[in-house]
């Protein structure tokens, strides 16, 4: 009987000692975070977006800055490519553009009277987001607008998709890589933040999820558009990256019209205006 | 009004404040002149807290008793209150100089870098480098 009892004692240390070599393997961690372990799968947890130059994270190299002064070259490392002459003259907001063509739309911005913002865009946001694993699916909750996709992992995209602001998305496990690749957009939402031009229906996202350490993951996105830019080319290596809050909690943060309204009256409209 | 020299700046600061330049979320900040910070001395009137963004509104008189009135967009709660923001942190009265990128169509708008007290103490809506 003792000897029963000690060996399922053994084998249950073996057991936890076997999950928890699986479940924390370490990567290199980045400094500040030396000697926590993680799981690389595991990205549950509020995760927030910094913004280069907010303290937390710094990106550096290729197109830290643009010569228009616009925040698209601290988040992109590589230019878009041209569009084509279809996406100017039907994905351009050309209304109300007193900056140039692909710099803000005056007239129009991702969210405008809360509409929905989205994915990509959503990553431009100094918002944080939090992803909840659950078999077959991550379901990812953005507290900006309040707006959540679910992340299909290992299926794929149905035949008969039908057009939605945040598309379908599929995903799975590239080694510690998550893969999410999203398509049946129905090409009402900008490509990102400071975009004078919005998605059309072919978009085509592909993100990359990799946590590096406890405290960091790294986003890489690579867009496609064969109605935008052509079949041949492509956005490729948008960066973000995220910094895990534990101790944080979503908030409410819904959209308004009367607090876009006024904001709108007192900041917007002023700082479009033609003068 | 339109007329930003006559206004009470303390100075231009031309620079790219490549470091410190923050997104500003749904509609990018290609409104504003990045490379330009302009320094606004003048007397809070009001702070707004709030989403989408948060909005500090002031005035600055001109050596000629001119008042300029400038509002400037800086973040929303979730990322003010992270850095140590509150309600409070700007009141009704207070006289403080406001680093500013403008608006570049001369509205007396813009985008918020820093807010500086009489004694010293800053107010920033980015934590720094």
């Amino acid at each position: 009987m003792r000897n029963r009892f000690a060996s399922a004692i053994f084998l249950t240390v073996v057991a936890l000692l076997s999950s928890s070599a699986l479940l924390t393997r370490t990567a290199a961690q980045s400094e500040g975070t030396k000697g926590k372990a993680f799981d690389p799968h595991d990205l549950s947890g509020v995760w927030y977006g910094y913004f280069p130059g907010r303290g937390a994270v710094k990106v550096s190299g290729p197109g830290t800055a643009d010569k228009k002064g616009s925040i698209r070259g601290l988040l992109y490392s590589s230019p878009e490519p041209t569009l084509t002459p279809w996406a100017e003259a039907n994905l351009v907001f050309h209304e109300g553009v007193s900056h140039g063509p692909h710099q803000v739309a005056t007239g129009a911005y991702p969210g405008q009277d809360c509409d929905p913002i989205g994915v990509p865009a959503l990553h431009s946001e100094p918002n944080p987001m939090e992803f909840v694993q659950s078999p077959g699916r991550i379901v990812q909750f953005f507290e900006y607008h309040r707006e959540w996709r679910t992340i299909w992992m290992n299926e794929q995209h149905p035949q008969d998709l039908e057009p939605t602001y945040m598309g379908h998305s599929v995903g799975k496990w590239d080694g510690d890589t998550l893969v999410v690749d999203t398509i049946g957009y129905n090409g009402k939402e900008f490509v990102d933040i400071d975009s004078s031009h919005r998605m059309s229906d072919a978009f085509h996202l592909v993100e990359r999820y990799k946590r590096v350490s406890y405290d960091d993951m790294e986003l890489s996105m690579d867009f496609y558009d064969p109605k935008a830019w052509g079949t041949e080319a492509a956005w490729k290596g948008v960066r973000r990256n995220y910094k895990f809050k534990p101790d944080w909690k979503l908030q409410e943060y819904y959209c308004t019209k009367e607090e876009w309204g006024d904001f709108d009256q007192k900041i917007l409209k002023p700082a479009a205006s033609v003068k | 009004m339109h007329n930003r020299s006559t206004a009470c700046c303390i100075s231009i600061l031309v620079g790219l404040l490549v470091v410190s330049v923050p997104a500003s979320a749904h509609h990018g900040v290609a409104a504003y002149d990045m490379k330009t910070t302009l320094a606004l001395k003048g007397t809070v009137t009001s702070f707004e807290l709030r989403n989408p963004h948060s909005i500090l509104s002031f005035d600055v008189k001109d050596d000629k008793g001119n008042v300029q009135h400038w509002s400037v967009e800086t973040h929303n709660p979730r990322a003010l209150v992270d850095l140590g923001w509150t309600k409070e942190s700007l009141k009704a009265g207070d006289e403080v100089t406001v680093y500013v990128h403008p608006a570049k169509n001369g509205s007396t708008v813009g985008y918020l870098v820093k807010v500086t007290f009489g004694n010293g103490k800053e107010l920033l809506p980015s934590a720094p480098e």
